[in-house]
């Protein structure tokens, strides 16, 4: 269980306080597949740092009960001087997996082949999408958090990452921001949307996809 | 994974803290002394090279010129140096903690905290190491063993949380504005030298100078160190409750410091 409980954003700059989130209550069960459709600047990056646990709320709390993925969709989670392999090894002795199988598992479900022995600075920026997204499969996370990373990378690769998805529904909650409604509606079984710093569910796709476009 | 939905034993916490320090501690060894570079070996060196630096330049000042004492020069400013060292560098990479790892903090078991923790323990290490072997070869040098090298550790141990507990509360500030902190860590540091101990024993002074200089606390600890080095050929001046007091009340403001910051600290 992810459990968001009056959490509310703030950020002061120059004197000048804004406020990118305001009182949001949302509770995410395994198996869950949560579409967050917000327009830009909503807030939607905020509200996954917040969920991952890379920023704090201003007020408010957030319980994790599971294991939660890094938002992917970023650059981060890796680090560029170290060779895909050496992520490899942190991350699985970070989230307690073998680490021989992690490194294994990765090099393939990857396919960045030779390179993977190579500074993560060197790789394309679809390579990196790659690592990334192989990395957290390797973990094998309770709760998956997903900034547009569909967008990222070559086709193939794009639809083997929605695959796994899937693959996953059931088993994994997932937590999708996007505003593209293909997106959300090719991966999720809810939808919601960020406007003004606040978070609404809807009773189903369509619905939230409607109020979406009056946005 | 488990879908652990109840609250997760301590002992269960205490583990998962534990591999996620080992975790970064290997990959902060790995970034910080890449497998290009030297490698390991800098994580002696540097501070090494330093001690030496500052132990040949005394050397050569003082000339003949015999130590309080009749102590070993090199000895003693090397590990004063050594010692100082530790300090410096854990005050003053403090400020950068979230913004060099900032990369880390997208795992949700990685706290700040714990980053700054598993940088701590590895340059204490580092130093503990760097002491051992500089004592080991002023022994064989110069005859000169040291009387408790227990204590000496002991000493570095302390020195490390000293500054973790300091570091903790400049980190704090940079929430309140990085480049005021940023600028105010590196004098701070260099303030620090002559209540350090660093260049002089506490029994070498007037009394009044020793009345104002043991209030603070890196000179305790400078003394707990050379009575571990010397032994009790020296008087020796150090109150470890004092000290103790010293580095419960650093660590427990900087916790609560970097918790009320935390919130404006990322970015």
């Amino acid at each position: 269980m992810l459990q968001l409980e009056g959490v509310s954003k703030s950020f002061t700059k120059n004197g000048f306080t804004r406020e990118v989130l305001s009182d949001i209550n949302a509770t995410f069960l395994p198996g869950d597949a949560v579409g967050i459709l917000g327009r830009n600047g909503a807030g939607k990056s905020t509200l996954m740092r917040i969920l991952a646990g890379v920023e704090h709320p201003t007020r408010g709390r957030v319980h994790r009960r599971m294991s939660i993925s890094w938002p992917m969709g970023y650059d981060a989670a890796v680090h560029n001087a170290l060779t895909g392999a050496d992520n490899s090894r942190f991350i699985a002795r970070l989230y307690n997996r073998p680490v021989g199988w992690v490194e294994s598992f990765v090099q393939e479900f990857s396919e960045i082949g030779d390179e993977f022995r190579q500074p993560v600075k060197n790789y394309s920026a679809g390579m990196k999408a790659r690592l990334i997204f192989a990395l957290s499969m390797a973990v094998d996370f309770d709760c998956y958090l997903i900034d547009e990373v569909i967008a990222a990378g070559d086709a193939r690769f794009a639809d083997r990452c929605r695959q796994a998805l899937l693959a996953r529904r059931g088993r994994s909650a997932l937590i999708l921001v996007s505003h593209q409604m293909d997106t959300v509606r090719s991966l999720c079984s809810h939808a919601a949307t960020l406007n003004e710093g606040r978070l609404t569910f809807h009773e189903d796709l369509d619905q939230a996809f409607a109020e979406y476009q009056q946005l | 994974m488990l879908d652990i939905q109840r609250e997760p034993r301590m002992s269960e916490a205490i583990q998962a803290r534990l591999r996620v320090m080992v975790a970064l501690m290997i990959r902060e060894l790995h970034t910080r002394f890449g497998r290009e570079n030297l490698g390991y070996v800098w994580l002696f060196v540097e501070p090494a090279m330093l001690g030496l630096g500052v132990a040949v330049w005394q050397w050569l000042v003082q000339g003949s010129a015999a130590m309080p004492g009749d102590l070993n020069k090199f000895s003693f400013f090397l590990v004063g140096y050594i010692l100082f060292y530790l300090f410096r560098t854990l005050i003053s990479r403090s400020p950068t903690g979230v913004a060099a790892n900032f990369q880390l903090l997208y795992h949700s078991r990685v706290t700040i905290e714990a980053v700054m923790w598993a940088r701590s323990v590895l340059d204490t290490a580092a130093v503990a190491v760097c002491v051992v072997v500089f004592i080991v070869l002023i022994g064989i040098s110069f005859g000169d063993w040291p009387a408790d090298p227990l204590q000496m550790m002991l000493g570095v141990a302390l020195m490390g949380l000293l500054a973790h507990g300091l570091g903790l509360i400049f980190l704090s500030c940079t929430a309140v504005s990085p480049g005021i902190t940023d600028r105010l860590v590196h004098p701070f540091t260099y303030l620090s030298i002559p209540f350090s101990g660093m260049f002089y024993m506490a029994w070498w002074l007037p009394g009044s100078f020793q009345d104002v200089l043991l209030w603070f606390p890196l000179l305790h600890i400078m003394e707990f160190v050379r009575e571990g080095q010397f032994g009790r050929r020296v008087p020796v001046t150090y109150d470890l409750v004092y000290l103790l007091c010293w580095i419960f009340a650093l660590n427990f403001i900087g916790l609560v410091a970097l918790k009320a910051a935390k919130p404006r600290l990322e970015g």
